[in-house]
């Protein structure tokens, strides 16, 4: 739980530094804490990892679209500060480093799990645009 | 309509799709809106190839063809929030194609919401923060803080420099390494959470998501390119951090 206000403020703040509007950077430290908390909480309810990433990525990405309404502003806003802590950056780089230090197998199995966890992340995301662009007008 | 105004409606959707482009959106957000602007102008039919180093337009009726090459990109989101309300305010009310180019030339110019001197801080206290999410624990929040401060700043002089990207990240991933490895001698902070959350917010996982994104949307030349994009950064990230590594002599690392 200690992790929960990070995620907030990780997001928030990286928001902030890719240029989002003063008004918008609170919602966007919602968006990181919401796919946070989904994420650790199927985790802590026994769900497998990538499923885990669904669960946070699909509470994202409705959350974006919710904000994207209300706000008016584009939804990709919301989406990308608050994906920051879900992101498979350090599995990927993990993966590059046993590469380069020659741990073939460890290294080729942390890139493809780093695939998978962006590969899910992205269509966790996908589903929510889909599904609120049928019923209502784009923003 | 003459085919003078499709010309400058033209340029308009065109610099409309660059700059959403260089702002970070994602393919079919740019070609959603480049479409729209030229519905808005009266064009029909327009065929809108948008990739992320550069967008083809063409009138099939006009005869008219556009190519506008892309080069840097970053994430700048108040820019794509801005193009967007262009876009749709000229849906509804439809404006000069001069004056239209030179608001898009205006929100393509406009500084940055986050004031410059807290650039750097607000990246390394991101940093920080994640440091907290990938296993850190909460006495080594603020020396990952001051190490990132010299992560963030170092990335800023090599830009400044103008190295190549790719240099810049090897020897950002270098500088986690060191900053956190003095650390660990000075403190006794482990190291594996502090350089993990120092290189989280340069590492592309936020591109290797994009990419899978324009690969869900069936833009496959885009998605590639963004893939190879942050597949080069990750290599080199690695890189910088595995020769630190070696030159200090460090154990396991994460």
């Amino acid at each position: 739980m200690i992790t929960y206000p990070f995620a907030f403020v990780g997001a928030a703040i990286i928001g902030a530094s890719f240029r989002l509007p003063r008004s918008t950077i609170p919602w966007a430290g919602l968006c990181g804490l919401t796919a946070w908390a989904g994420f650790d909480l199927s985790l802590r309810m026994g769900a497998p990892e990538l499923a885990a990433v669904f669960v946070g990525a699909i509470l994202l990405g409705v959350l974006a679209e919710v904000l994207a309404r209300r706000l008016h502003h584009p939804a990709i806003l919301f989406a990308i500060p608050g994906l920051i802590p879900l992101v498979p950056g350090i599995i990927a780089y993990r993966g590059m480093l046993m590469l380069s230090r020659n741990q073939l197998a460890e290294g080729a199995w942390q890139l493809a799990r780093a695939l998978l966890y962006a590969g899910i992340l992205a269509a966790g995301l996908s589903i929510p645009t889909v599904l609120f662009r049928r019923w209502t007008r784009r923003h | 309509m003459v085919s003078y105004e499709h010309a400058a409606a033209l340029q308009v959707a065109a610099e409309a799709g660059v700059v959403l482009m260089q702002s970070g959106a994602d393919v079919a957000r740019v070609e959603d809106t480049v479409a729209r602007i030229l519905r808005a102008y009266g064009a029909e039919q327009p065929d809108i190839y948008a990739t992320p180093t550069g967008i083809f337009i063409s009138l099939s009726d006009e005869e008219t063809t556009i190519v506008r090459r892309v080069r840097q990109r970053t994430i700048a989101l108040d820019r794509i929030s801005a193009i967007n309300e262009l876009s749709r305010s000229l849906c509804a009310q439809l404006q000069e194609p001069g004056e239209a180019l030179r608001r898009i030339r205006e929100i393509a110019q406009q500084p940055s919401p986050l004031p410059g001197w807290l650039d750097v801080p607000a990246s390394g206290l991101a940093a920080a923060a994640c440091t907290m999410l990938v296993g850190g624990t909460l006495p080594g929040v603020l020396p990952a803080f001051v190490a990132n401060l010299v992560v963030q700043a170092g990335e800023r002089v090599c830009r400044w420099l103008g190295l190549p990207d790719a240099v810049s990240d090897f020897i950002a991933g270098a500088n986690a390494v060191f900053g956190a490895t003095l650390l660990d001698r000075w403190f006794g902070v482990p190291v594996g959470p502090v350089v993990a959350g120092g290189i989280m917010i340069l590492v592309p996982g936020l591109a290797f998501t994009n990419a899978l994104r324009d690969a869900i949307a069936g833009d496959l030349v885009s998605a590639t390119a963004r893939g190879l994009e942050a597949f080069v950064k990750v290599a080199a990230l690695a890189g910088g951090v595995g020769a630190a590594l070696f030159v200090v002599g460090g154990g396991a690392i994460l």
